[in-house]
Order: structure tokens, then sequence, then C-alpha cells
């Protein structure tokens, strides 16, 4: 590799190719690691933002990931993308991570805002009217939803949000995952059917 | 059929979103007659809604500082792998704590060395009145032979029990 000076040398590790930048990476070039947080953090950082919500604890499981990926660089073969790579382990260090962290306890109505409580009348009345929805009451279901999801188990959690929210395919998930199609189903169906119970509850009662 | 199956499980399976044209007249024609189905399928629609919101939050970003946060953290990672580094980091943590502690080590040792010979001066001092040949003085100096052959020794011994026996 050509060296010519600092910045001559990011922009060639900026041009390196994901099996290059690995390679580099294995052989413990601190610029390669670089490169490889500049490259990947925004991905990371979007996976870890499926499971926590504080933007402090999303930029410390980023950093657990990327130290996690650092040393098992040499581990990596090759044989998917290096974002693939990351990505699993990222929802694997999450998931982990929030395992060790306290469950929390039931949604009740009496923990839901007026807002929210207006929010879910609404819609339990008129759901075809969500694409008219104002920029304030998208943040309203936004922060509803991420109080729900905390219901559910950290890999429940990530399942339902990544294909019901974002419409990542089964087999996708199997794959960053590495569980089998079938695990991810049971998961997603278990998933759905505990955001519907809970959601049931909410529901006002006059509503029901 | 439909009329007779709840649909719960149908619910379940799949988003909302990604039901059929089929499947949603079916659960339509069920709900009308399944108030506990009804009620599911309301909730059933509303997560569905909900689930797309979570995109309408902001995604947070990776801040400036964040790959020069993850470098350092790993450059200390590695410095704690190799056990001469190890060391040297935990000897500039602690060095100071350590020598403290020896200075204070020092100190007593050297307080320990100098209190007997005060107390050996003190008691020297208060015997000066004595006989340096005494039984008294060879007891309490503990310093036999120093001017004394051990026959010379005996004699003061013998002199001191005949002057008691006298007395």
């Amino acid at each position: 590799m050509q060296r010519a000076g600092k910045s001559g040398l990011a922009d060639d590790y900026r041009n390196l190719s994901e099996t290059e930048l690995a390679g580099f990476a294995a052989a413990n070039d601190e610029r390669a690691f670089a490169e490889i947080v500049r490259r990947f953090s925004p991905r990371v950082f979007r996976v870890a933002s499926r499971f926590f919500e504080r933007h402090s604890l999303i930029e410390e499981a980023a950093q657990e990931v990327f130290l996690k990926a650092f040393t098992q660089i040499g581990n990596f073969e090759n044989r998917g993308s290096l974002e693939g790579w990351l990505t699993k382990i990222a929802v694997t260090t999450c998931i982990n991570l929030l395992r060790t962290a306290k469950r929390q306890p039931e949604l009740i109505i009496a923990d839901l805002s007026d807002d929210e409580t207006a929010w879910l009348e609404e819609k339990f009345l008129n759901v075809s009217a969500a694409d008219y929805q104002s920029e304030e009451e998208k943040l309203i279901a936004a922060d509803l939803l991420a109080r729900l999801l905390k219901i559910l188990p950290p890999e429940d959690r990530f399942v339902l949000t990544a294909i019901d929210g974002e419409g990542e395919s089964i087999k996708d998930i199997a794959e960053i995952t590495g569980w089998s199609e079938s695990k991810v189903k049971v998961k997603a169906f278990r998933a759905r059917r505990r955001i519907r119970g809970a959601l049931e509850k909410l529901l006002p009662a006059h509503l029901r | 059929m439909m009329k007779q199956q709840h649909i719960i499980k149908i619910l379940d399976a799949a988003d909302y979103a990604n039901l059929s044209a089929n499947e949603l007249a079916a659960i339509s024609e069920h709900v009308r007659q399944c108030q506990d189905c009804g009620r599911a399928l309301q909730a059933a629609r509303i997560s569905s809604v909900l689930l797309k919101y979570q995109n309408a939050v902001e995604k947070p970003e990776p801040s400036p500082f964040f790959q020069a946060k993850v470098l350092n953290a790993w450059r200390e990672k590695h410095l704690m792998q190799k056990p001469l580094a190890a060391f040297y980091r935990w000897w500039q943590a602690s060095a100071a704590l350590i020598i403290l502690m020896l200075l204070t080590v020092a100190g007593l040792i050297a307080l320990t060395a100098f209190a007997p010979r005060s107390g050996a001066v003190t008691v020297q001092s208060s015997q000066s009145n004595f006989n340096l040949y005494s039984t008294d003085a060879v007891i309490f100096n503990q310093k036999p032979a120093r001017n004394l052959t051990t026959e010379q020794t005996l004699q003061v011994l013998d002199n001191t029990k005949s002057d008691s026996l006298k007395r």
C-alpha cells in the first residue's frame, strides 16, 4: 500500500475492499480498525438502537461490538460480507447485554400518558388514518412502541422489529442470528401474540 | 369454515399489513360474530401500525469521537494482554501507594531498631552507681564477658553471695 502522508493514508484505507480491510485488521493494523469503525458504525448503531433506547447505552453496546470484532477478526473467513459478520456480532452482543439487565415490568394502562391514551383511542377507532399522522403523533407512537417492546425478551424484540417493523425476511434474520427459520418464525409469532395481548389490555375499557 | 374458527392464530402468524385480501375478508366475516377476535384484530392492527412508526424516531448516529473512543478502548485492552505492558500499567497506577507502604515499613523498622537502644541507655545510666561487675550490672546490662573473664564473673557472683549471707 502506498503511504503518502496521513490524509493520503486514510484515503488509501477508505478505498480498501472489505476483504483487504479484514486482512489488515487481522494483522493488528490500527488504521484498518479505524476504517472499520468509520465505515460500519452507522450500521452497528442501527442494530443496537433496536435493543436500547438511551444513546449512551447504544454507544456502549456499539463499542463492545467493535472490541469483540477486533478480537475475533482472525475468524472472519470472507464467506459473507464484513457488514453481515459485524451485524451478527452486534445482535448477539446486544442480546447478551440485555439478558444481564433487569427484566422490565409489564406495562399497565396507568403507565400511559394522556397523549398515548388519546393516540390509542384514535387508532382504535380509525386505523386507516395512520398515513396522515403529524410528526408529534409519530413520536408519541414511537415512544409507546418502545415501551411496549420492553415487555418482550430481547431476541423476540429484535425479530419482531426487524420483520414487522423494517420488513426484513425471515431468511435474512435466520442468517444474521444463526437460528433456524422455524425458530425465527416461532419467535415472531410469540412476540406478536404478547404485544397484541398487551395492547388489548391497554385499550380503554369503553372501547374494548 | 372461518366462521367457526378463531382468527387469533392467523393474526399472530404474520404482520397484519401482510395479510392477503382473502385472509382479511375471512377475518372480517368471523369478527362480525366474535367479539373476542374483534378486539384481537384491533390490537393486531394497532401493533402493526406502531411497528411502522419505529423509524419515525431519529436514529442515533455515532458521535464524532466514537472512533477515537473505540480505538482507545482497543489499545487499553490490547495492552492488558501483554504481561510486561500490563505490569507497567499496574506500576503506573499503584507506584505511589507502594512507595508509601515501603517508606512506612522502613520507618517502622528504624523505630524498632532504635527504641531498645535508648532503653538500654536509660538502664545503664540508672545503674551507673552500681558496681560495674555486680550481679545486677551483669544481668541488666546483658553484656557478659565484655571485660571479665569467666573466672572473674564467678568470683563476683561468689562475693555477692557471701555478702548477702553475712547480712
